[in-house]
């Protein structure tokens, strides 16, 4: 009896241990689901300072960030990628979870794209994007919604998608801009003049996108969407027109991700270096074309179909903090709620 | 020389005896339950210890707060009504399917039933799609509709979407739970019952009901708790109008980052799970095992008289509609997206295409990955569930139920509460298995468990107790008594078991998204992918990729199908 339980321990703990990665020169990196890489270049920075690489993409940016908060001191990887400004909010003492990274990135990296971060000591930011609204060409391509306040028009009853912004990430950034738009106290007017305007709530973009976009064979032709979506269509679709067209409504709230080193990392000084890379040149110039959202170096030189992904650049900032944020998503909660 | 090979025969009838003695099924039985304890009980148990009680990352949120309120009581209302509808339509299709597959003979009869399995694998996304092309407001059913000039309807957003897509996940398993146990009622029932002057409704009554009852009750408690614990269907069907309390969970946990709030609601649905298993168990202690034992006769449909065979035909070609036509939109939209003509294997080419992206994943690889996965977690989950079956039949009945709740706990736990706990529960040193493989099968394993052991206790309840007495005292060892009779009589419940969790570790998203590492993916992460970048070439490769998933899981079940009749003769 006791011999048997052993043996099994015993196999257990040999398969345990098979199954772990003890060499030294492995850098970690977590990272949410929607993160890419060329891989020629990835292997380049391997062979290069002689490391393997791993990245582990552990399900949406939210439960990135849960998985990070809950193992705080105890890290799963050396670095985590996809930490944004509204996740940052949510981060109640950064210097629990997060080491400095000294390094010399005020030079590189614009001043209002680094005040996203109240303190840039921990967090470098490595891209940013906007989520607004996209409309279906094929049929709409006389007179789109312009503004906010046009899709609360009849006109457009029944024909816009929205996101639930207690699931979706890019829901969330909608719901901020609107709130950036009309301010703190007639936000709440807007929503439910879309509400009455027969708006549709989706749990998240994959299903707003391929489910109801007319452009995908659904039957309403605005949805929520990123900037960027239309320059995507152009690359995949290989046109010079993609099918879909962008609507700037009005402010939008720009989200800025960033890169970190999780604090109880051993391995400081190669995570150190995959930052750097990641703000090399060669990294930020394959953002557009791998993961679909703007690099933070100017003056790149960036593909020509990123023509259609257009540079906002009226960016207003809003001060908010993780109580702002449960106190929306409630409230938006309560008046959308059927 | 010759001592030697005494000495070795000794030695070696010691060792056999030793083997024949050892009660591998108390020691599995013990196995499986500290599995159990040690991936469902100990994480779900640190994790409420760490956000009530220790974590200064989570402050400043109130809990139980929302469990009073009118929200929360309605959400709960929703959830339970819905499965309960669910439940029922499952029934009422499931059954006369049950019984059409499993006593009657017409060809194609195989293809089909394995057919009818396909609905348990599909990724709730690419049902989402699939639904959309047949009941949106386009879609072919209102185009039938309309063809007919009848007005066209819109389940959009409805109830009905989501209980439809309930009934399409969930009469597999009523079929073939149902229909195995059905196989094995002897012919001589039907004939004596007939003889006598029985009609149809009173054969139904008096011999089928009290047979079945036991499997239909299983059955439907599985389906209860899938439905009950409905996640991705709500979500991606409901439009934001339908909660379900699990839907409610993941809210709390990733939306609103109030963990608190999140496991208190989480101890709300265990609780009300196991209070629903109780009810399972009380009306399961008033059944008599029933036990049956006997060889499987098939009528032949010509057989049939005239109206009867007309009925089984019309409800074999609605079951096949019901489970073809999602398939089918899935295979017209892999060849028909992206293409200047009309059929196009486009999709397919790009799917193999290296992009030269990290985020690639070769379709191979995946499939690779998901199999080895599937076989993994059906092996541990088939041989924990038949000996701890075997183990507990032979206890008490107090003792059956709580091991009863305790095997099928898989499914009452919310999937996000239970992949975070084993996340922060397996995080230390050496026994460190956030990215490894190790834990996603025993994942996989868990959440198969529940099929197979009440599968396993459905064979062996049916075995009469006289013949389990009888074979004890005339001294047959217990683990003879477990391979000479339970096993060839659960052979065919433990394959169906089987199906049911390659079924899960093919199909599985969820706890594969959240517990994966770096190096391995399966089919519906793959298919994810595809679909969180826009452009049509995405949308056409993910289709792609379904239709690999539908035919590999085709071929998979039609080979088990096969085998567990080869068995059989």
């Amino acid at each position: 009896m006791c011999k048997f339980i052993l043996t099994i321990l015993f196999c257990f703990s040999v398969t345990l241990v098979g199954c772990q990665n003890n060499s030294k020169s492995v850098l970690t990196m977590l990272t949410h689901d929607s993160f890419d890489i060329k891989q020629d270049i990835l292997d380049d920075f391997s062979k290069k300072n002689n490391l393997k690489v791993e990245i582990i993409k552990a399900g949406d940016a939210n439960q990135v960030l849960t998985r990070v908060l809950l193992n705080a001191g105890n890290p799963e990887a050396d670095l985590i990628f996809g930490i944004d400004n509204i996740a940052y909010k949510r981060i109640e003492k950064i210097d629990e979870l997060f080491i400095p990274h000294e390094l010399e990135i005020t030079d590189i990296i614009s001043r209002n794209i680094l005040n996203e971060f109240n303190d840039h000591s921990y967090l470098v930011p490595i891209d940013y994007g906007f989520v607004n609204i996209n409309y279906d060409q094929a049929l709409y391509n006389i007179n789109p919604p312009a503004s906010y306040d046009d899709l609360i028009l009849n006109k457009w009853n029944g024909k816009f998608i929205v996101l639930d912004p207690s699931m979706s990430s890019p829901g969330l950034q909608f719901l901020i801009s609107t709130i950036l738009h009309f301010g703190e106290d007639r936000w709440q007017d807007y929503w439910k003049a879309l509400k009455k305007n027969d708006v549709l709530i989706v749990d998240g973009w994959e299903t707003g996108y391929y489910t109801h976009f007319s452009h995908n064979g659904g039957n309403r032709p605005l949805v929520v969407s990123y900037t960027t979506s239309p320059a995507a269509e152009a690359f995949f679709g290989n046109l010079t027109d993609p099918p879909t067209k962008n609507i700037i409504p009005g402010k939008l709230f720009r989200q800025v991700e960033s890169v970190g080193i999780l604090k109880g990392s051993r391995n400081i000084v190669n995570a150190k270096k995959f930052i750097k890379f990641m703000l090399s040149d060669k990294f930020q110039k394959q953002i557009p074309e791998t993961m679909f959202v703007y690099p933070v170096r100017e003056n790149l030189k960036l593909p020509i179909w990123w023509q259609h992904a257009p540079q906002i650049t009226d960016i207003s900032k809003i001060e908010f903090n993780n109580q702002d944020l449960q106190r929306w998503i409630v409230e938006w909660s309560k008046i959308m709620r059927y | 020389m010759d001592s030697g090979m005494v000495k070795n025969n000794a030695l070696l009838r010691g060792m056999l005896n030793f083997f024949l003695d050892y009660p591998i099924d108390k020691h599995i039985a013990m196995c499986g339950s500290l599995l159990l304890i040690i991936f469902i009980f100990v994480p779900f148990i640190q994790l409420i210890y760490l956000v009530f009680f220790s974590s200064s990352a989570l402050e400043g949120n109130i809990y139980f707060s929302s469990l009073m309120n009118n929200y929360f009581l309605s959400r709960l209302w929703f959830t339970t009504y819905q499965a309960m509808i669910s439940v029922g339509a499952s029934l009422l299709i499931g059954l006369p399917a049950a019984y059409i597959f499993y006593r009657i003979d017409f060809p194609f009869k195989n293809i089909l039933l394995t057919f009818a399995t396909i609905p348990f694998i599909l990724p709730v996304v690419v049902v989402g799609l699939a639904f959309k092309e047949l009941f949106g407001t386009n879609g072919l059913i209102n185009y039938i509709l309309n063809f007919l000039h009848f007005s066209s309807i819109n389940l959009q957003g409805t109830i009905w979407l989501i209980i439809l897509a309930h009934v399409y996940y969930n009469i597999p398993i009523i079929i073939r739970i149902v229909g195995t146990h059905l196989q094995r009622i002897h012919q001589d029932y039907d004939d004596a019952s007939s003889l006598l002057g029985a009609g149809n409704f009173r054969k139904l009554i008096s011999i089928y009901f009290p047979l079945l009852i036991s499997p239909i009750l299983s059955s439907a408690l599985l389906v209860f708790l899938f439905c009950f614990t409905s996640f991705g269907i709500v979500l991606i069907l409901g439009n934001y109008r339908f909660d379900t309390i699990e839907v409610v969970i993941y809210r709390f946990t990733t939306g609103l980052f109030n963990l608190q709030e999140a496991m208190s609601i989480s101890i709300f649905q265990i609780i009300f799970c196991v209070l629903v298993f109780a009810l399972y168990s009380k009306m399961n202690s008033f059944i008599k095992s029933n036990s049956i034992t006997t060889k499987t006769h098939f009528t032949k449909i010509n057989e049939l008289k005239f109206i009867k065979k007309m009925f089984v035909v019309v409800f074999i070609l609605f079951i096949c509609i019901f489970t073809f036509l999602p398939v089918g939109v899935l295979f017209f939209q892999a060849f028909t997206i992206n293409s200047s003509n009309f059929i196009t294997f486009q999709n397919f080419i790009t799917l193999f295409t290296d992009t030269g992206n990290f985020s690639y994943i070769s379709p191979i690889n995946a499939i690779c990955w998901s199999i080895v996965l599937a076989i993994f977690s059906s092996l541990f989950a088939a041989i924990i569930s038949f000996f701890s079956a075997s183990y507990i039949d032979r206890k008490s009945h107090k003792l059956k139920s709580l091991f009863g709740t305790l095997y099928v706990m898989p499914l009452m736990i919310p999937a996000i509460t239970l992949s975070i706990g084993l996340i922060i529960t397996f995080n230390k040193s050496f026994i460190d298995l956030r990215h490894s493989v190790v834990l996603l099968i025993i994942a996989h394993t868990l959440l198969a468990i529940p099929f197979l052991y009440y599968l396993s206790i459905l064979a062996i309840n049916s075995i009469p107790k006289d013949i389990k007495d009888a074979c004890l005292l005339l001294g047959c060892n217990r683990n003879k008594v477990s391979y000479k009779i339970y096993l060839p009589i659960a052979r065919n419940y433990i394959l169906t078991g089987i199906i049911f969790s390659f079924g899960i570790s093919l199909g599985e998203f969820g706890s594969a998204s959240m517990l994966r590492g770096s190096n391995f993916y399966t089919i519906p992460l793959a298919i994810y992918q595809f679909l969180s970048h826009p452009g049509s070439i995405n949308l056409g490769n993910a289709f792609a990729l379904s239709v690999l998933l539908v035919m590999i899981s085709f071929i998979i079940f039609y080979v088990i199908e096969k085998f567990k009749l080869s068995i059989f003769s």
